[in-house]
């Protein structure tokens, strides 16, 4: 989706087109539940919290600017509400369960995990990822996995463009470390 | 592996480890994601159909935005018709209440003025003028009995005034004191008053 559509799809959510809202759902729920799941490690609460997520955003899109990027502006909302999650699961050690019937999921994501699991590269990676703090890991997936621009990743992560970069370039070269250390890294692969 | 044109924004990485780097970028590229269940889209557009943006946004969106009108060429003669009728009785009705100011409405003029007509066979003495649209009543003048002289003083804003007095209710005739005469075109003549602003002033 270009900017363009997405500042119509915007436009006609603000008009009151609610159903234009699933079309920003569609395009971003992967990633979002993603972050989230990368965050929190259980699919339960990341599907409570990009459902939180998205919803919050629908009711703070009237105070969204104009033409920016819609994606670094809910990326933001998510990651803080996984943070504050994590802050207060770290003090009550309670987990909220989703009401949805994520067993129909379940199918599909022991496919995804086998899949991943004849992945071994992948999944060495994936554990590595996980072995970052979240300000390095994010700052990396956002660059390389979402392929956003240095000032969306800014925008996202709430830095300046410099440090963005400073921030994707140190997640990168601690992912290589872990991934050294493990045994498993790139060092002397050729591309 | 495909590899991608470099961005204007890409990192520059040292060239000891440059290659290493960008090759753990690509296998980061290429990360499987996991489908996020399906009750997430539903489970979000249940929610937010519920709810509505704000009373003031909405209405602000609503005028911001182009409207368009749709009428007939009868709707139109029937708006028009009905806003010349209202343009008629709104005419009617001032041309009706014609503008009459009273001695109180002219007390809220900013110079007294007091006029004097030495008279004392008359029975009554009213003045009129270009001040109270000619209009004797309210107007009559009061008689100092020792000497004869029937004055009222009223308050008129500064400006230049035409004048006369009314004996018995019947007779006009200009004041007999008045240094201005002006002609009022019937053959008749009227005393002139100028009032200035900050000037008491007898006639």
């Amino acid at each position: 989706m270009n900017q363009i559509e997405e500042q119509e799809i915007i436009s006609a959510v603000l008009d009151g087109n609610v159903n234009a809202y699933a079309m920003l759902i569609q395009s971003y729920q992967q990633p979002i539940f993603n972050m989230i799941f990368r965050m929190t490690g259980s699919r339960e609460d990341a599907a409570d919290l990009a459902q939180e997520a998205f919803i919050k955003a629908y009711e703070q899109l009237y105070r969204f600017h104009h033409g920016r990027r819609f994606f670094p502006w809910l990326y933001t909302i998510a990651l803080n509400l996984a943070r504050n999650f994590l802050r207060k699961r770290r003090n009550d050690k309670t987990v909220a369960i989703d009401d949805c019937d994520l067993h129909s999921q379940s199918d599909y994501v022991t496919q995804e995990e086998e899949r991943i699991c004849t992945q071994l590269d992948t999944q060495r990676l994936q554990g590595a990822l996980s072995g970052l703090p979240w300000e390095y890991r994010e700052a990396v997936i956002l660059r390389y996995r979402e392929e956003l621009p240095m000032a969306d990743i800014a925008a996202a992560l709430s830095l300046s463009v410099s440090g963005a970069k400073m921030r994707v370039h140190r997640g990168l070269k601690r992912l290589r470390e872990i991934l050294e250390s493990k045994g498993h890294g790139n060092k002397n692969t050729s591309p | 592996m495909a590899t991608k044109t470099p961005r204007p924004d890409d990192i520059e990485f040292d060239p000891a480890e440059s290659e290493a780097l960008r090759q753990l970028s690509r296998q980061v590229r290429e990360i499987p994601y996991l489908a996020p269940p399906a009750c997430l889209l539903s489970g979000v557009m249940g929610a937010v159909r519920a709810r509505r943006f704000p009373l003031w946004y909405r209405s602000l969106r609503w005028a911001r935005s182009p409207k368009s009108l749709t009428f007939t060429p009868l709707q139109v003669a029937s708006l028009m018709s009905f806003l010349v009728l209202v343009c008629f009785a709104g005419a009617f009705f001032l041309l009706k209440s014609e503008y009459r100011p009273d001695a109180m409405s002219l007390v809220q003029g900013s110079v007294p003025i007091t006029f004097t007509l030495n008279m004392p066979d008359a029975r009554s003495v009213s003045v009129v003028g270009t001040f109270n649209a000619w209009q004797e009543k309210g107007y009559e003048m009061t008689r100092d009995p020792a000497k004869g002289r029937w004055t009222l003083i009223l308050r008129l804003p500064g400006g230049r005034y035409e004048y006369a007095f009314i004996l018995d209710g019947q007779k006009l005739i200009p004041d007999p004191e008045a240094e201005f005469l002006a002609d009022d075109g019937f053959g008749n003549q009227n005393a002139v008053l100028i009032v200035g602003k900050y000037h008491d002033q007898a006639i």
